[in-house]
């Protein structure tokens, strides 16, 4: 399977919500998803609940825009709630792809895409 | 301000600061008034025989002093005079002068033996005008507050202070932001622990290879005198602040992470990962092991082995559960120290609270349960962002740490203020308040009171002292095991039974006084039982201060030689066992006392009007239950004066 088969759409819808948060940059976005990516791959290794580490994910996706930003806070909880979501669902997703065997290499590859695809489509 | 309030709080302010200030206004009426009188006192361990003496006010005494054992210290309060007695030898004391009326205690000033420290007697200069000062400022208080409240105050409103009066300690001008950034950092949890890791070392040490007396002992003068006392305030102004800083589940907690500082991941903790039974989500057991070590109090305080072996149960426990079932489900409900702490919490004037309860009702994050890369969720369990309790939160921060809009504080509010705004009935907690204020009783009239039978009766047996390694002597004997089955059969039927029985009878009748005869005496009861929780936790105070008062020296001596071998590493060794002030204490106590009753009279009505909504019923049923707080204030004041 090729990495752009991988292009998932709803992570994608996903992503778009986020975009227009100014702070919210390609860069720290993608690293965050990386971070977030390796943190799955790691607790699904160690046997952990889906449910409960991929909502713990959506907080590492929040606090490491968070950080990556420089912000000690989000600036509503209306904010927190949507990247908290957003961060969540593609954690969830990206749990589903490892678990259906895909190469977590692979999916190391296809995060860029996502971000190149959602910023800088037009 | 409204008239009920200025009314309440001048009353209260002028006969809490009246009560101290009579003492200096005492004694300079009697001077040289009495006659010369020479009186035989027999000091034996751990008494003096006569166990009161009655003298009048402007007496002067010259006290002939015999031992019968070994050799005691001859020492009155307020009186310059310390003369060792040998054994065998009479010594003539004085003549003494006493312009002051009221309650002294006698009390050896060489140790003797293990209940050296208890070892007193009481001189009552007649008239004993003090005990009508604090049995008139009783009636002064409690007339005063039910006045108050029958002016019907406003429902968020204790003893004239608003509750909604509160103040966000992040946001103070200066220290607000230090403060944040410190408990926000990471490294606050192991910063703190570690200089109390420190000091648990150390009381290993001491209590297995130190000297084998208590006094002389780092472990007992730092646990039963510096820590029990300082514990008692660190309650009322920082809540669970000690949980916060305890190091016995933290080499658990530190495995279990197998991190000192970050957050580990993936999140598997190193433990077996049970589940924590139900059941077990109380106070049960922290309540009844509170009672149980309170029944071996005349060892624990006195022979360091008995301490050494709590702790090293305490920490074997506290490791072992958190690798079992994480995160602090041992202190939630093991923990004997953790339960009295979390229950006197409820009144604390220290809270960990939501700023704006709606965002945290908005929020889906709610990483302050779930946890986030900068913090755990609340180890605790609880739901930090909807907490309205003290009693299980544990100060470990991690909330501050882990809300994305910084929507979790500090606040400063009013004593009891949560308790007086709902209700709350647990049978545990009940138990722990009836435990926590008979034991409050018991120990000012045990300890600090002339009776030796009954310290004889809990000592067991006459062994001065044992560290871990000689722990075999203080086996004890059948007699002295029967003795003290008495003095553990009196101790736990006050607490149990009698207090709650008599506090049963007092809510029952409140609410047929209020009229409700519909309501469950049960609910009552233990709705009611809350005003316990500051006024305990204020009695305990009262207790604190004088031991600190009287007993400074010992903790102060040992930190020059821990294990009392003679060294003396920062100077302090040599210290005198001086009581400082020893004779204003009683006042001060009852002053704390006599705060803790007005707040146990508001926050009953209160209750009353939580628990019926209406002002009438709440009137009546207060002021029945007020019979009981009363009582209890007299009774205090009989111990302390009478
Ligand atoms: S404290 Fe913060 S994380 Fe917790 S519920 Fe409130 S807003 Fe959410
Ligand atoms: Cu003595």
């Amino acid at each position: 399977m090729g990495s752009s088969d991988l292009l998932d759409n709803e992570v994608l819808k996903e992503l778009e919500k986020i975009k227009s948060y100014p702070w919210v940059t390609p860069g720290i976005v993608e690293d965050s998803l990386k971070s977030v990516k390796e943190l799955i791959a790691e607790s699904i290794e160690a046997g952990l609940s889906r449910g409960t580490e991929c909502g713990y994910a959506g907080t590492k996706f929040l606090f490491s825009l968070l950080e990556a930003a420089g912000k000690d806070s989000a600036d509503s909880i209306e904010e927190a709630n949507e990247i908290f979501t957003v961060g969540m669902r593609i954690a969830d997703k990206l749990w589903g792809f490892l678990k259906e065997g895909i190469d977590p290499e692979a999916l190391d590859r296809v995060i860029p895409q996502y971000v190149e695809k959602v910023w800088h489509k037009g | 301000m409204r008239r009920s309030q200025i009314f309440i709080q001048l009353i209260l302010l002028a006969t809490l600061v009246s009560l101290p200030v009579s003492y200096f206004l005492l004694p300079s009426l009697y001077a040289g008034t009495g006659s010369t009188r020479v009186i035989e006192v027999k000091m034996r361990q751990f008494g003096f025989i006569p166990e009161r003496i009655y003298l009048r006010v402007g007496d002067k005494v010259v006290f002939k002093v015999t031992s019968l054992d070994v050799t005691h210290g001859f020492y009155i309060d307020g009186f310059n005079i310390k003369e060792s007695v040998l054994p065998g030898e009479t010594k003539e004391i004085g003549p003494i002068e006493f312009n002051q009326p009221g309650k002294f205690k006698l009390r050896c000033a060489t140790p003797c033996g293990p209940l050296h420290p208890f070892m007193v007697a009481d001189i009552v200069v007649e008239p004993d005008y003090p005990i009508y000062i604090f049995f008139g400022a009783v009636a002064v208080v409690a007339i005063a507050t039910v006045a108050y409240i029958l002016a019907k105050p406003p429902r968020g409103e204790l003893l004239g202070v608003s509750l909604d009066r509160e103040i966000d300690l992040l946001e103070v001008r200066g220290i607000g932001s230090l403060l944040k950034r410190f408990l926000r950092w990471r490294g606050y949890h192991f910063l703190v622990i570690l200089p109390n890791l420190a000091v648990f070392m150390l009381i290993f040490v001491a209590g297995t290879i130190g000297n084998p007396m208590g006094a002389f002992n780092f472990s007992i003068a730092v646990v039963w005198i510096l820590w029990f006392a300082l514990v008692e305030f660190m309650i009322l102004f920082g809540s669970r602040l000690w949980c916060g800083v305890c190091p016995i589940p933290a080499l658990g907690e530190w495995i279990a992470r197998r991190r000192l500082v970050g957050v580990h991941e993936p999140r598997k903790w190193l433990s077996l990962n049970k589940k924590w039974p139900k059941r077990l989500n109380n106070m049960w057991i922290p309540a009844l092991s509170f009672l149980g070590i309170s029944l071996i109090v005349p060892w624990l305080v006195t022979r360091p082995a008995v301490t050494v072996l709590l702790f090293l149960v305490l920490i074997i426990l506290g490791v072992v559960l958190y690798l079992v079932s994480p995160p602090r489900n041992f202190c939630r409900s093991i923990c004997p120290a953790g339960g009295y702490i979390g229950y006197h919490s409820l009144s604390s004037i220290l809270a960990v609270r939501s700023k704006d309860p709606s965002v945290c009702d908005k929020c889906v994050v709610k990483s302050c349960v779930r946890g986030s890369p900068r913090s755990y969720g609340c180890p605790w369990k609880l739901y930090p962002g909807g907490n309205k309790w003290n009693i299980y939160c544990g100060l470990d921060f991690e909330c501050l740490k882990s809300c994305p809009v910084n929507n979790m504080t500090l606040k400063l509010r009013m004593i009891g203020k949560d308790l007086a705004q709902r209700i709350r009935m647990k049978a545990d907690e009940a138990w722990m308040g009836f435990i926590r204020f008979g034991l409050a009783l018991f120990y000012e009239m045990v300890f600090f009171g002339p009776y030796a039978w009954i310290k004889d009766w809990g000592n067991m047996l006459n062994v001065y002292g044992a560290n871990l390694l000689t722990l075999y002597l203080l086996t004890p004997t059948l007699e002295g095991f029967i003795s003290w089955l008495k003095w553990a059969g009196i101790v736990s039927l006050t607490c149990l039974l009698l207090i709650p029985a008599v506090f049963l009878v007092f809510s029952w009748l409140a609410k047929i006084a209020a009229g409700a005869r519909k309501e469950s005496t049960k609910k009552v009861f233990l709705a009611f039982s809350y005003a316990l929780s500051p006024y305990g936790l204020l009695i305990w105070i009262a207790f604190a201060l004088t031991l600190l008062g009287i007993n400074w020296a010992y903790p102060i001596r040992v930190f020059s030689d821990p294990l009392g071998l003679g060294w003396n590493l920062l100077g302090t060794a040599d210290i005198n066992w001086q009581p400082f002030m020893p004779t204003i204490w009683p006042y001060v106590q009852m002053s704390i006392t006599l705060f803790g009753l007005a707040l146990a009279i508001n926050i009953t009505y209160s209750i009353a009007m939580n628990l019926f909504k209406d002002h009438g019923k709440a009137i009546r049923a207060t002021a029945v239950m007020s019979i009981f707080h009363v009582g209890a204030a007299l009774f205090f004041a009989m111990v302390l004066m009478g």
